[in-house]
Parts: C-alpha cells; structure tokens; sequence
C-alpha cells in the first residue's frame, strides 16, 4: 500500500507527440528501403503521364462530349414524352422527400470535426489545382475553364489550410453538424445549377456541325432547383416531426416499400384505368374472396379449433394449385373474360397462403383481428396490383417499355431484388430444411442456376418463357427480363440467407422449440431476423452485384443506358463517331451510383459491427 | 401415493452407434426435486432433453403428466407448453428485449393477450431479482442476469416441470449464486424439477433424490445424505471423490 | 412403487408428424413435378401451333451459319458449330484464368505494400473495375480496338506486332506437328521432377543442410525441356499405346462394356449403400435410421439400379461412348478420341515450334497460314481483357483477404523461432493464407467461365453466341437451352470438384 502511494506521487512527465512531418511521411511511406525507393521513382513520372494522357483525351476538342449532354434526357429517361415529363418530377420529388424525412428519422449524420473537414478541403482543392496543371492543351477550349479549376482549387485549398491554422490544435475538437455541411454542399451545387454551361452540338442545314455553349435549359434547372428544396424541407420537417411521431421510422420503411411500386406504376407509367371493370370484376371478387377469407382465417386462428384448421388450410392449398393446373390446361369459358379467372385464381392462392398461416398467428380476438386487417390490406394490394398491371398506358410510346434508360436500370435492379427477396428466403429454408425430398429441390434448383450465366437466363425470358404460358396471357419484355433477374437473384441470396441460418447457434431453435412454438413461428420470429441481420454486408453485395448485371438486359434488346450509350446516340447524324464518350459516361454513370452502395454499406457494417452483441 | 408427473421405462437412445441411453427406468412425483449427477458424457443431458423430446428416444416410453411423448403432433405440442426448460448457455433471443424475450411464447404459443404476458412477465422478473432489466437486450447483460432472464421465460409458460440442463456451468464463479438462489426459490414453491448440475451444495441442500448417471444408465439413485456420506457404488464414489 | 403404463397407442395418421412430414414432401414434389409436365406440355402445344416441331435435328445436319473465329469458321452441322463455341469459349477461360490469376496476386501484394503509391494505385485499380459493370468494360475495350488506324499498304510485309481496328497480330512461336510428343515428355519430366523434389525434401528432413529442392525439381524440368527438343521422336511410343486402347475401344464386342458399365453403376450404389450403413450400424441392428438416412439409402439404390439396367438396355448410348455409333453425325467417343491422339506421336523429328513473324498483306492480317503469327481478333481482345481484368481485381481482394486473415501472431511466432523473412512467408504465412484465398479464387474462376459468355454482346463467338445463332436460324430455342445448361453445369461441376478435392488436401495436411 505505502509503495503504491509513493509511485504515485511522483509527477508524472507530459505525453510527448509522436514523431510526425511530411519528410518523415515521405521517408516511411515511399523510401523506405531500395525496393519502395525504386518502385516510388518508376511510378511516379508513369502515374503522372498516364493521368495527363486520360485528361488530355477528355479535353482533346475532337471528343463529341455535346453527344452526352445533348442527350442527358435520352440517356436517363429514354422517350418519355416531354409533355408528362412533370411524372418523372414527381417520382424524383417523392424519393427526395421521403430521403429528407428518413435522413431526420434516422438521425443520420451527427458532427464532423473541423479537421475532417478542413482535410476534404485541402484534398479537393489540391486534385483541381492538380488536374488544372497537368492537363495538356494550354489554348483549347480548355483555357477558361482551367483558370476557374485553378480558382476554385486554390481557394478551397487556401480555405482548408487557413482554417486548420486558425484553430491549431483545437481543430480536432471543434465539430460541426454534418447536415450544415451537406446543406451548403446543396446551395453550391444549385448556385452551379444556375451558372454553368454545357456544349451543344447544332446541326446547321448544310450538315457542318457548331458547337455553342448554353446555360442548362430553365426545365432542367427549375425542377432540380426545387428537388433539392424539398429535400433540405423534407430533412427539416422530419426532425420538428421526429419526437412527436413515434412510430416515424416505421411509417417511413412502409412509405419506401410503397414508393417504389407506386412511383412506377401510376406517376410513370399513368395507367388508364377502367373502371366499368373495376366495378364489375375487381370489386366484386375483393369482397367475396376477403369475407369468405375473414370467416375462415377467424375460425382457424382460434385456439379452441385444433388440427381442423390446419387440415382445411391443407386443402385449400392443395385444391387451389390443383385448380390452377386443370384451367390452365383448359380453355376459359368465353363468357368470362380471361382476367377474371386470373385474379380470382391470384386471391384465392393468397388467400390459401394466408390459410396455412392462420393457426400460428391467431390467438385471442385482438390476435385474430389484427391479422384480418393484413389480409384485407394483402387482398387489396393485390387487387390494385393486378388491375394496374392489367391496364394499359395512357401515355403512347414504342418500343418494349414506357421507361428507358437509367430509369429503366433502376426499375429493373428495383423490381428484381424485390421479388427475389422472398423467393431466396424459400430457398433458403428449403435447403436448410430437415424434409429430404424438399431439401433435394431447392438445393437443385439454386446449384442449376447459379451454375448457368445469367445471360442464358436472360434468353430463357425473352425466348423461352413465352413457350411456357397459355397464349393468352401476353408479357411485356420488360416483366420477362425482371422475372429472369428475379428468378436468377434468387438462388445468389438464398445461399447468402442460409450462410445466415447456419451462423445461427443450434441453441437458439432448441429454445424456440422448448418454448413450444411452431415451425412458422420458429422462422419469423426468431431465426430469420437473425439470419438476415447477421448477412446483411452480403445481401447489399448482391444488390450491388444486381445492379450491374441489370447492364446485361442490352444485349436481350432492351434500351437501357449501355444499348442507348452504344448504339442509339452514335446513331444519331450529328453524334457520328461518339461511342467512345458515350460508353465511358455509361461506366461512370454505373461507377458513381456502385461506389457510393458500396462505400454506404461499409459504413452501415460498421454501424452494426458496433452495435448489439 | 403422490402422483406421478413423469414416467420413464427403458428409455434408449443412440447417436449413429454410439448409445447414449441404456435402458432408463424413472419415476418422478409431482413436486420433487431430482438432481442429476455424473461425468460429462454420461448422458444426463441427453435424458432430460428427450423428456421435452428436443432429442427423441428410441426405445422405451416416456410419459408426461399422462401425455405419452410419441409421434403425435398434439402430444409434442401439449407437452412443450408444460415443461420448462433452462440451458447451459441460456439460449436467449439476442435480437430481443429481456421482456420480449419472456411475453414472445405466452402471446404466440399459449394465445395470451399482450398486456397480460407483459405484466405476469413483470412479476417473474421481480420473483427472479431483475426487475429492472426488463427494456434490455440479452448482450446487455451479465451471464447470472442472463440465465434468470432464461429462468423467467420458460416460467412465463407456467409449466409444470422445469427442467434445467447444467444452469450454472457457463457462469463466471461469482454469478453462480444468484442463479441457484432463484432455482431454490422455485423448488421452495413446490415446482417439480429436474436439474443436471455439478454444484453439489445445491444437490445437497435442495434435492429431494441425485441421481447419478454413467455410460447411459442411472448407476446409483437415493438421497441426498445417503449419496454423499454412504455411496454404494464404486464408481460413484470414484466420481465423488473426484470433484469433492 | 411403479406403475404400470399401458402400452402406446399409435397417434391417428393426421397427427403422426412423420406421416406429416413425408406427406408435405410429396405432396410438394407432385407439385413441382406437375408444374413441369404443363409447362412441358403448354411448350409442346405452342411450338406445334408455330410449326416448329421440337427436335434434335439440326445437331446433324447443315446449319449454314458463318462463325467469326474458331478452328472452323463454316461449320459443317451443329454439333460441329457447338463444338468450336465451346473450343473458343475454353480459349479465352483458360488464358483468362492464367493472366486474372498473376495480376490479382500483384494487385493483392500491393494492396498489402507499405509503399503509399503502390498501395493507392492498387486500391484505384480495384475500386474502379470492382464497380463497372464487366459488360460496360467489354464495349469499352471493343471500341478501344475500333480506334485504332487502318492498316495503310505501306504497313505490307512482316514485323513483330501490328494494331488496327481488325485487331492485333504479333509474332508467335507456332506449333508445328511434333509439338505433342515434346508436351509429353515435359509432361513425363514434370513427374520426375515431383519425385526428385520428394526426395531433396526427404534428404533435408534427414540430414541438417538445405537440399535445395526447388532448385533440383527445377532443373530436373528444364533439362527435360531442353532434351525435349531433341528427343522427342521417343514419344512415338505414345502413338502405339493410344493406338492399341482405340483399337480396344472400336472392336472389343459392345456387350462386354454394357456389362462393364453397368456393374460400374451397381458397384457405386452399392458402395454408397455399404459406407453409409457401416457409419450407422447400430448394436440394436438398423432399426434406428432416420428419415434422411433412409432416402440417402434408397435413392443410391434407385439410381444405382436404374443406371445399371439403363446401360444394358440402351446399347446405342453405349455404342455412342464408345465411338462405335455417331453422335448427331459427329464421330465422338472414346475410339476417336484416342485414335485422334495416337496421330498425334509418331517417331518423326523437327522443332516442335516455329518462330513465326506477324504477316500483313495488302491492307490486313494474314491469319491461318503456316508461316504467320498470331492474330487476336477485336471480339476476343475485348472479352479476354475485359474479363481478365475484372476477375483480377476480385482475386486481388481475396489474396490481400487471406494473407490479412493469417494472424499476426503467426509471424510473430514464426520470428520469434528465428525464421527469415523468407521463410517466413514461404512456411508460415502463404500456406495458412493460400487455405484461406483458395475458395474465394475457385469462385471467381467460375464467374470468369460464366462471365465469358458476355462474349455475344461483342459478336465473340463462344457456345451462348454460337447457340444464339443457331437458334435464330432453325427456332430450336429448347434444345439449345439444354446444351446450354449441360456445358454451363459441366464446367462448374468439374471446376468445383477440382476445388474442393484441392481443399481437403489442405485441410488434411492441417491435422
């Protein structure tokens, strides 16, 4: 005791920094050694004359760049008809309101130290400065706009260094609101809006091409102007609502669920709909199968009905799949039209799913209830979805889409890992099943396709799949190319879901089954929210994987943005010769939109690494 | 006569060739404590687990408060809800609050409304000594807080039989106590229970009958005080006088 | 003080979950099984209603289709047609898998470098490939090809490599006849020098100095290389030993391997059968077996049995194997083959390479002659680079991954036993790391073998082109779907297989 007091009361000697300085930066980390020293010297001139070389093929004035920015509308939304362009506002509107409103729900952001900042700074303005001084070409086109490089770059860059040296040390304490910073980043970007201009190739009448700048047309430069109002309203607005709406969060998953569907089908694609058949068909159809569901799903879900309600919902389902075979088989009385039938056949398999879940859900009439509501609110849905997909457009447009382009990209990475989703989790448990005959099946059906390229699967929609419906039913090419990425997706996400499963400790299902519960119950309430949680830096890899292979839809035909990047604009007379540029647009485009998922999913593992457990 | 609440006659059971189980033959009243000893590997583990049939025996009959455990999914179903069961590693849903934990199987298995299970699960927590954990999640909290949490969700069934396999056998030394604090408690209340466990203090000082298995047969079977001053066996004595 | 309990009751058929469960199964096999026979049947019915009756067909006859590169360009029939898709499509998977393999370890290497320019510039590589869509990078290399300048008639004569929009052409040591019977003796040479490594390591084990076995079996191969050259005509031997096994092959009676095929078949069901009740023979007999045991049990007897009667009953099938009977027209089978490679030793000698320049006349390559080079056409320069470099950057991550994964403790003990650096890499880390990279690279060597049927957006002329192609031409979209799926699942089935046996040598030299 005595000796520990006497330690301590020695004074104890301040911490000394670590060694630290840009000689001793450049000495550890490019000389260390003969090897890194010879390696440093070689890379450096060839790193810089290959960043010169690709900046001097940018600027080289003999690129078509007015062919990527003449057809930035083409590229991103492909023939929309300009009249009803204010749909496509309206989706981009939603989606940046609902991004307002999550960013505040969530709390995302927090602060930033100045430090951070000022070192974004100094590395921003050093690459203009960079860029403005390696690039080739000093009297081109090129000249005006290396001076604003090097403005801009020297004062960000002067900015950075003079703000760091204002605060010294403290620079690493000081932290400011994220969102302030990302808000000022918004009012450059709409002062940039405002201020720039972009090439654009005119035709004259004797075919020689003029190039003329011209600020961004007021349609363009508007609606985005009040996006990213909105956007910043929208962030505003969520964090007044924040504490008083509890369940924000929730509501706000459920707006995104149905935004996307939404957005497409009746912003977009503007459907005309009928509503004699509404009346006629849909409504009647919707009351009659959700009566005759509620009574049964409320007899079912009552304790005191046993083993009755599982076999009737046994029956159900094994009467309703035996009924869809025997008319598909058959031909539909003519009578009747054809979508009569299929939605009624649509209701009743979901009602049969409904069915075989009912006794695991019921319980007491609140129970009971509640899991009413999700079948009149699944029922509608359906209804709606049908009836919308039934209907055709009132916009008139050629070609295999209303949407192409980029639009069409996301609508296809969208849809495909929405339906897949569901199928890979089936998949899932159907391998990691303890049933013999079903653990075959689905273990086949995921090693078949992830053994064949998608490319193939690709064709199977577009040539096969037609061979394998009744003739009546007609398929868009797009839902054929979304059902084969879905189909395809689905055995990739299976396997990631069953790594899920398998990471699950035994001990969890003998605790579930100790406690009684049944297999339903087992999967949905204790072991999939785990499995899914522990892959989900998997699951975002196959999106991401997803969205890049939705490229591959342009070899089958569909215009999305590589086929109009590659054939349509070179096609163009004024654009001849500018597949090159055209391409590497595409690829950045594609590289922007896949780097931030990534980078966006590894902060959010790392969110979960520091979480729970 | 007491009642029977469980009846084993030739239980058996293999794991590919090797035989867990050898033929056991147990009767246990309603209301007793029985602890179960013996070396790791000698199957007491196995034979409790097949009471609530998370192993199935192969041969022989196991009755549960007059439910025999065969095939029928009724059966297995009836006798899930009436016995508990606590694990040596408490197996607790770390994706869910100490209260989720408890009100998740009285809601769903047991068809129980919500406020009800809460507020029963409220009263366990306090029984066990952790009233304040409740809006917790299981990573939250020590080993000891963990298994009476675990304690508290299979008593949220209110079974008739708990069954506890090795419940202190993960815990750090100095959390042993609280557990077996609560398990003492329950016994005092009449539960009827079957304990697999290496604290002989417990056996000692709770159990109304130890048990003490090796190589899949119960080999020596009485009180507490005539197991552990006057073992029959040798190999009983061989195993005492190993860990006393 | 026992009572007695009455004997059980069997639970009625509706609750008896053994009964439940296997009633589900079937119940969901005749389900999916009848999904298939009305979509077979809905399939069957359309094509009649187009008048394309389904058949094979078009696999004998004349397809009429011109490919743009292969070891035939006009196909005789479609399996000939199929048969250079596949060539071509193995072509840029093996040279692929060669080149993706040596620049992922570079750009993995230098993600770990402590130089910061090595390190960012391997980052970029990867960051910027990893997130471009492979088929993006494809077109892109196309066009690349496609901006080049034409060849001019000044550009005529010969010269070590030439670049224009029609591709590339270098000069190449081209085989000439005699370049098996030196690939078989570099082949035997490789063996030997297996066995000498054995035996240095053997001697160093033994004895305390270091026996140099890397440099032994290395110098074993070259010479073998070098006399290679020269000695070759020995392999001749080869063309009498493939010789004779063709001649079994062609005029042993067919039954015999009817019969031998199908005991093959009973053999490996019952071997099956046997393993696995020897793993669950219990003392109380074989009552004991669950559910998953006794479908294993059965489907090994099934199929067992099934294969069996199958090769005595289809006498064509086997005739097929053999080479005896065409298949589609095609002379395949085990007779060809081997005759194909007893003509390819004889006792002649020569230089088993030529060196030949790149050859330009008029204003384009000459290709396919003798005394030229190489030439790589646009199509296979984009796919092969394109998904060279793709692969790589994933191999990349997976070998910084595994030498990340080895512990740090590892090195450090390794250091602390007074190992070198290099040894220490050589013993300690890379095995370790080598067990961990190998799945992750075994997987990406499988995206590359699927990933070159990207080839048809380029016009490159693999199976997925080749079938699309003829498909257009003779609307026979099943069969060629079918080919497809066997050719896609054969490769991966073989490389996975190849992958896994490596893994369990690893992981058994670990215990």
């Amino acid at each position: 005791m005595d000796e520990m007091t006497s330690v301590a009361a020695v004074p104890e000697s301040p911490p000394e920094p670590p060694p630290h300085g840009p000689v001793l930066w450049l000495k550890n980390n490019l000389f260390s050694g003969a090897l890194n020293t010879a390696l440093t010297l070689f890379l450096t001139p060839v790193l810089l004359l290959s960043i010169r070389g690709v900046l001097g093929w940018a600027v080289d004035p003999l690129r078509k760049w007015p062919a990527v920015t003449t057809n930035a509308r083409l590229l991103s939304v492909q023939a929309y008809p300009e009249a009803h362009f204010i749909r496509v506002w309206i989706a981009v509107g939603i989606v940046a309101t609902l991004s307002g409103l999550s960013a505040a729900a969530w709390g995302l952001g927090g602060r930033m130290t100045v430090r951070r900042i000022a070192k974004g700074m100094k590395v921003a303005g050093a690459i203009l400065l960079g860029v403005a001084l390696i690039t080739p070409g000093l009297f081109t086109d090129f000249g005006s706009f290396r001076l604003w490089l090097i403005v801009l770059g020297a004062g960000l860059l002067g900015g950075g260094l003079a703000w760091t040296a204002a605060l010294g040390m403290r620079a690493k304490d000081v932290r400011i609101p994220t969102m302030s910073v990302i808000g000022l980043l918004l009012l450059a970007l709409i002062g940039f809006l405002w201020i720039v201009q972009l090439p654009v190739s005119n035709v004259l009448v004797d075919g020689e091409r003029i190039i003329t700048y011209e600020p961004l047309a007021n349609s363009t430069k508007l609606p985005w102007t009040m996006i990213i109002v909105i956007l910043a309203a929208a962030y505003l607005i969520g964090t007044m609502i924040r504490s008083a709406v509890p369940n924000l969060q929730r509501i706000l998953s459920m707006l995104w669920f149905l935004s996307f569907p939404f957005t497409l089908m009746i912003v977009m694609r503007a459907p005309d709909i009928e509503w004699d058949k509404v009346v006629a068909i849909d409504l009647p159809i919707f009351l009659l199968v959700g009566v005759v569901g509620s009574v049964a799903f409320y007899w079912m879900g009552n304790p005191s009905t046993g083993e009755a309600g599982r076999i009737v919902a046994a029956l159900w389902v094994v009467g309703i799949v035996l009924w869809m075979w025997q008319s598909w088989r058959v031909d539909v009385p003519a009578a009747l039209d054809f979508t009569v039938v299929l939605l009624f056949k649509a209701a009743v398999f979901l009602g049969a799913l409904f069915a075989t879940a009912a006794p695991s859900f019921g319980g007491p009439r609140a129970a009971r209830l509640r899991y009413l509501g999700m079948w009149w609110s699944a029922l509608f849905l359906l209804v709606v979805a049908f009836r919308l997909g039934e209907a055709r457009s009132i916009l008139e447009l050629g070609g295999a889409s209303f949407v192409g382009g980029l639009a069409l990209t996301f609508t296809l990475a969208i849809a495909g890992i929405g339906l897949s989703f569901p199928l890979g989790i089936l998949l899932a448990l159907g391998r990691s099943s303890t049933m013999p005959i079903i653990r075959t099946i689905s273990t086949g059906y995921i090693e078949l396709v992830r053994s064949v390229p998608l490319i193939t699967w690709l064709f199977v929609g577009s040539n096969l799949l037609p061979l394998f419906l009744p003739a009546e039913v007609e398929l868009d090419q797009v839902v054929r190319a979304i059902a084969a990425i879905a189909l395809f997706s689905a055995a990739y996400l299976a396997e990631n879901v069953r790594g899920g499963l398998q990471s699950i400790p035994k001990g969890q299902y003998e605790a579930a089954d100790a406690v009684g519960m049944s297999t339903v119950q087992k999967i949905s309430l204790i072991t999939m929210p785990q499995a899914l949680r522990a892959v989900i830096p998997a699951l975002v890899g196959q999106v991401i994987a997803l969205f890049k292979d939705t490229s591959l839809v342009a070899i089958i035909g569909l215009f999305d943005l590589l086929y109009i990047a590659r054939s349509v604009i070179p096609g163009q007379s004024a654009n001849l010769g500018s597949i090159m540029v055209t391409t590497v647009t595409a690829a950045v485009v594609y590289w922007v939109f896949t780097f931030s998922f990534s980078r966006a999913s590894m902060r959010l593992e790392k969110r979960l690494g520091l979480g729970e457990r | 006569m007491s009642e029977e609440i469980i009846q084993c006659r030739g239980v058996k059971k293999w794991f590919g060739d090797f035989q867990a189980l050898k033929g056991i033959d147990l009767d246990v009243t309603k209301g007793e404590v029985v602890v179960i000893i013996g070396p790791s590997g000698s199957g007491k583990s196995t034979f409790i687990r097949c009471i609530n049939r998370l192993e199935v025996h192969q041969e022989g009959q196991i009755v549960v408060d007059g439910i025999e455990l065969t095939n029928d999914v009724r059966n297995i179903e009836a006798i899930r809800k009436d016995v508990g069961m606590v694990f040596q590693s408490f197996n607790l849903f770390p994706h869910l609050t100490v209260m989720d934990n408890i009100a998740l199987a009285p809601v769903w298995v047991k068809k129980k409304p919500k406020q009800e299970a809460i507020a029963f699960g409220r009263s366990l927590l306090e029984r066990v000594g952790i009233p304040e954990q409740a809006e917790k999640y299981p990573g939250q909290l020590s080993g000891g807080q963990q298994q009476r949490v675990a304690i508290a969700r299979a008593l949220a069934m209110e079974p008739k039989i708990m069954l506890f396999d090795e419940p202190t056998s993960a815990l750090d030394p100095e959390m042993v106590k609280e557990v077996l604090d609560a398990m003492k408690e329950l016994a005092k209340s009449g539960m009827t229970m079957l304990v697999v466990t290496h604290e002989m203090g417990f056996a000692r000082e709770v159990a109304d009958r130890v048990l003490f298995f090796d190589f899949g047969e119960i080999v020596e079977a009485g009180t507490p005080e005539h197991f552990f001053t006057n073992p029959q066996h040798d190999r009983t004595k061989l195993f005492l006088s190993q860990i006393l | 003080m026992t009572t007695t309990i009455q004997r059980p009751k069997r639970p009625p058929v509706w609750r008896d979950i053994t009964v439940l469960k296997w009633t589900a199964q079937i119940v969901f096999l005749f389900l999916v099984v009848g999904l298939f026979w009305v979509l077979g049947t809905e399939a069957v019915d359309n094509l009649r209603a187009q008048n394309i009756p389904l058949s094979t067909d078009f696999l004998s006859r004349p397809v009429g289709i011109t490919l743009g590169e292969g070891f035939n360009t006009t196909p005789g029939s479609g399996i000939e047609a199929i048969a250079v898709g596949i060539v071509n499509m193995l072509r840029v998977t093996i040279s692929g898998i060669i080149a993706a393999t040596i620049l992922g370890i570079i750009v993995g290497v230098s993600r770990l470098s402590s130089n910061w320019l090595v390190n960012k510039v391997a980052t970029g590589y990867i960051e910027i490939i990893r997130n471009i869509p492979l088929l993006v990078q494809i077109v892109f290399w196309l066009v690349v090809v496609q901006t080049f300048e034409e060849l001019t008639v000044e550009d005529r004569g010969e010269g070590l490599f030439y670049a224009s929009p029609k591709g590339f052409a270098f000069a190449w040591f081209r085989p000439t006849e005699t370049r098996w019977q030196w690939v078989a003796f570099v082949a035997i040479g490789l063996a030997v020098a297996w066995f000498v490594y054995r035996w240095r390591i053997k001697i160093q084990e033994s004895g305390a100095h270091d026996a140099h076995a890397f440099a032994w079996s290395g110098g074993v191969l070259l010479a073998f290389a070098v006399v290679g050259l020269f000695a070759h005509p020995l392999m001749g031997v080869f063309g009498w030993i493939f010789g004779a096994i063709a001649w079994v092959f062609g005029n042993v009676p067919l039954f015999v391997f009817q019969l031998l095929l199908a005991g093959l078949a009973l053999y490996i069901g019952w071997r099956v059968i046997s393993t696995r009740l020897d793993e669950l023979r219990t003392p109380a007999g074989l009552g004991k077996l669950s559910d998953d045991d006794w479908y294993r049990l059965i489907m090994a007897g099934v199929l067992g049995l099934a294969g069996a009667i199958f090769f005595l009953v289809s006498d064509g099938v086997v005739g097929n194997i053999m080479g005896r009977t065409p298949l589609f027209g095609a002379r395949v089978g085990l007779e060809p083959l081997f005759s194909s490679f007893a003509d390819r030793f004889s006792f002649s000698g020569g230089w088993p390479f030529d060196f030949s320049p790149a050859l330009v006349a008029g204003d384009r390559f000459v290709n396919f002659d003798l005394a030229a080079g190489k030439v790589m056409t646009p199509a296979f320069f984009a796919l092969w680079t394109g998904v060279t470099l793709y692969t790589a950057a994933f191999i990349g991550e997976a070998v910084r991954a595994g030498i990340m994964a080895v512990p740090r403790g590892q090195t450090e003990a390794g250091l602390a036993v007074g190992l070198k650096r290099g040894q220490l890499l050589r013993m300690i880390v890379l095995p370790q790391a080598f067990r961990i990279i190998l799945p992750p690279i075994g997987n990406q060597y499988l995206n590359l073998a699927k990933n070159t049927s990207l080839g048809i957006a380029v016009a490159y002329s693999e199976l997925v082109q080749v079938g699309q192609t003829i498909f257009n031409q003779t609307g026979q979209t099943i069969p060629v779907f079918i080919i497809w799926m066997l050719w896609f699942s054969f490769v991966s089935l073989s490389l996975s297989a190849v992958v896994n046996a490596w893994n369990r040598r690893l992981k058994l030299v670990e215990r």
